[in-house]
């Protein structure tokens, strides 16, 4: 994925779960360690849509656990 | 026209006497809706009822329904209603991350209902049937998977006093229970609550037009307070999926305020992430004074959201007098009581020695029992207790469910001399109820109830090392958002290191099985989490320790 969009994906993230987009790695958890539940999970996937012109399918969105498991799934859909 | 005294005779009737009138689905983003009247939904329930039957689906067999909202759940619903299964709606799977334990829970409740079949999506087919040979995956099926329709079936005609059908809620195991519904139990709560919003003397029917809902289907606030009452009364219903409504609440809101008189039920969470997520936003053409009721329950009622609401959505024309704190379970259908004064949410302190530890302090009124019903406090000995004194709520009423499906004990616990206990705390003053707390032993994180039992077996199996009853789950209530879970957990490694990988693991493990973050990991030394002599584990005491600043921390010292 382009740099820039990758800094998107981070920035999104980042806004969601209020935690600085330097300190995300590929490992970090969504919900356990980020604290994503879903409210915060929808509002992320919403704004990584609007931002980037994709729509993410419920299949993929299922398979989501990780920061590299988003980026990843928009690397496919870009 | 009379009024239905079975569901089957309530579609029927509105298909009949609403036919204009239908239900309009929305896509998980909430853009298109595909919207079907009543003699269409009667229609197609008949069509989905015929393949059901050719699938050997006959009267009294229990069919989990397990979709998100769309129309095949509701075909799927209604079509068992028709044939007189007991349709059983289930939680299809967390937004990211659909989880293993997730998938057993569908083999425990297949296995524990003796379930006919399982309906699903595709995908979720597929995904039981990768996961081995389970209970569910034997039954499961999509939709769209159901032999074509045979020999028109037995149309069952059930008599009210006969099962309609089950809701799934928690237990104190790992498994939920299935509280049974009878026809004459459905339609009871569903005419009292058809005064939910209306002035005392006023009809119900005609004061509003359409409901709006993003409620999940399985949840009993979702199912009876917004699909039930539709086709009960005649009105449209503009349903979103929960998703649509986590993404956007915007879009909740402009429905409100653009299908005329209309009104909605949410849990207290919904209306605070309202207001997180958009005061301060332009407010645009947002009208919302034809928003006549907006029900509020299925978790504790906070003043400071109920305020924070109006105070975002009063310039859009929402009136406080609109909101209506109410109270219930699905034990009773859905409701115990609401507020019926339309004054908007009231509160009165906390009676005098009336809280443990985390007790709000102001407690908002949840008005009076349905119609038809009584509500008591009573002692832990079952003595009534009278007004403004907090004990535990029982209710008394044609409403109440006929019994847990297949389990009689727990039966017999919950009802005592036709009293429900509900395992809630409360009072009662001038004959209107005040929830303070819970006796029962369970999380309501956003509205939903999580049983502790699935929390400590996950945390177990992440810390390894054998033993069960090392963990203990429970809730606290953490600023506006509600209820958060905290975790608290024995083990054996004193290094700080070896104890932050510890919670990591837990977080990790609770988040991925569970889809559920954590407010709080709490390690101790082995045998510090509270146990009865028998080894019973006391969560009640584990939290008011946690609360209290009790509990000797491992990884640093203090409560949080």
């Amino acid at each position: 994925m382009a740099q820039d969009r990758e800094q998107i994906v981070l920035d999104v993230i980042a806004r969601v779960s209020g935690v600085h987009a330097a300190s995300l790695e590929r490992d970090t958890e969504l919900v356990g360690e980020l604290g994503i539940d879903s409210p915060k999970a929808l509002h992320m996937l919403i704004q990584l849509e609007d931002r980037l012109g994709v729509e993410i399918g419920d299949d993929e969105t299922a398979r989501l656990r990780t920061v590299g498991d988003v980026l990843d799934a928009l690397a496919r859909l870009a | 026209m009379r009024d239905p005294d079975t569901l089957v005779e309530a579609l029927e009737g509105a298909a009949r006497h609403h036919p204009e009138r239908g239900i309009a689905v929305f896509d998980g983003r909430g853009r298109h809706a595909d919207r079907r009247r009543f003699p269409e939904l009667l229609a197609a329930a008949r069509r989905t009822a015929e393949r059901l039957a050719a699938a050997g689906v006959g009267a009294g067999d229990r069919v989990v329904i397990c979709l998100p909202s769309s129309w095949e759940w509701l075909d799927a619903w209604w079509g068992a209603v028709l044939l007189g299964a007991l349709p059983v709606g289930m939680a299809p799977g967390a937004v990211i991350g659909t989880s293993e334990s997730h998938l057993r829970k569908m083999d425990g409740v297949v296995e524990q209902l003796g379930a006919r079949l399982l309906i699903g999506s595709p995908a979720l087919v597929g995904e039981l049937a990768g996961a081995g040979a389970g209970a569910a995956a034997a039954v499961a099926t999509a939709l769209d998977g159901l032999p074509a329709a045979g020999a028109a079936p037995p149309w069952h005609r059930p008599r009210p006093e006969e099962a309609a059908f089950l809701q799934l809620t928690s237990g104190s195991t790992g498994l939920p229970r299935a509280v049974t519904l009878s026809h004459r139990a459905v339609v009871h709560c569903t005419r009292a609550i058809e005064q939910i919003g209306v002035p005392p003397g006023a009809a119900g029917r005609e004061r509003f037009e359409a409901l709006v809902a993003w409620l999940p289907l399985y949840h009993d606030m979702g199912l009876v307070g917004l699909v039930l009452r539709a086709v009960f009364f005649g009105w449209d219903l503009w349903l979103l999926p929960p998703q649509a409504f986590l993404a956007r609440p915007r879009v909740w809101l402009d429905l409100l305020g653009s299908r005329g008189s209309t009104q909605t039920a949410a849990p207290n969470f919904g209306y605070q992430l309202c207001v997180e997520r958009l005061a301060g936003e332009p407010l645009g053409d947002l009208d919302l004074s034809s928003w006549g009721c907006a029900i509020c329950g299925a978790e504790m009622v906070r003043p400071s959201t109920m305020a924070a609401f109006v105070d975002t959505f009063g310039p859009a024309g929402f009136r406080a007098e609109s909101l209506v704190p109410c109270y219930g379970m699905a034990e009773t259908v859905v409701g115990i009581s609401f507020d019926r004064r339309l004054q908007g949410p009231r509160t009165r302190p906390l009676p005098a020695g009336g809280g443990a530890a985390g007790t709000p302090s102001e407690v908002v009124c949840l008005g009076e029992p349905l119609v038809g019903s009584e509500v008591q406090v009573t002692a832990p000995d079952g003595s009534d207790l009278g007004e403004d004194r907090v004990g535990e709520i029982r209710v008394r009423g044609p409403h109440l469910f006929s019994g847990y499906w297949g389990d009689p004990a727990a039966t017999a616990e919950a009802l005592v001399d036709g009293w429900l206990r509900t395992g809630d705390l409360g009072f009662l003053h001038a004959g209107e109820v005040y929830v303070t707390g819970r006796l029962k032993e369970l999380l309501i994180v956003r509205g939903e109830n999580l049983m502790p039992h699935d929390l400590e077996q996950v945390a177990e199996a992440a810390v390894g090392g054998g033993g069960s009853h090392r963990a203990g789950a429970f809730s606290v209530a953490r600023g506006e958002t509600g209820e958060e879970a905290v975790l608290a957990v024995e083990v054996s490694e004193r290094e700080p290191a070896a104890l932050a990988e510890v919670e990591r693991r837990v977080r990790v493990a609770v988040g991925r099985e569970l889809g559920l973050p954590l407010a709080d990991v709490v390690l101790v030394r082995r045998g510090r989490i509270p146990k009865t002599t028998s080894g019973k584990l006391q969560r009640g005491e584990l939290r008011r320790l946690y609360l209290e600043g009790g509990l000797e921390r491992l990884d640093r010292a203090g409560p949080g």
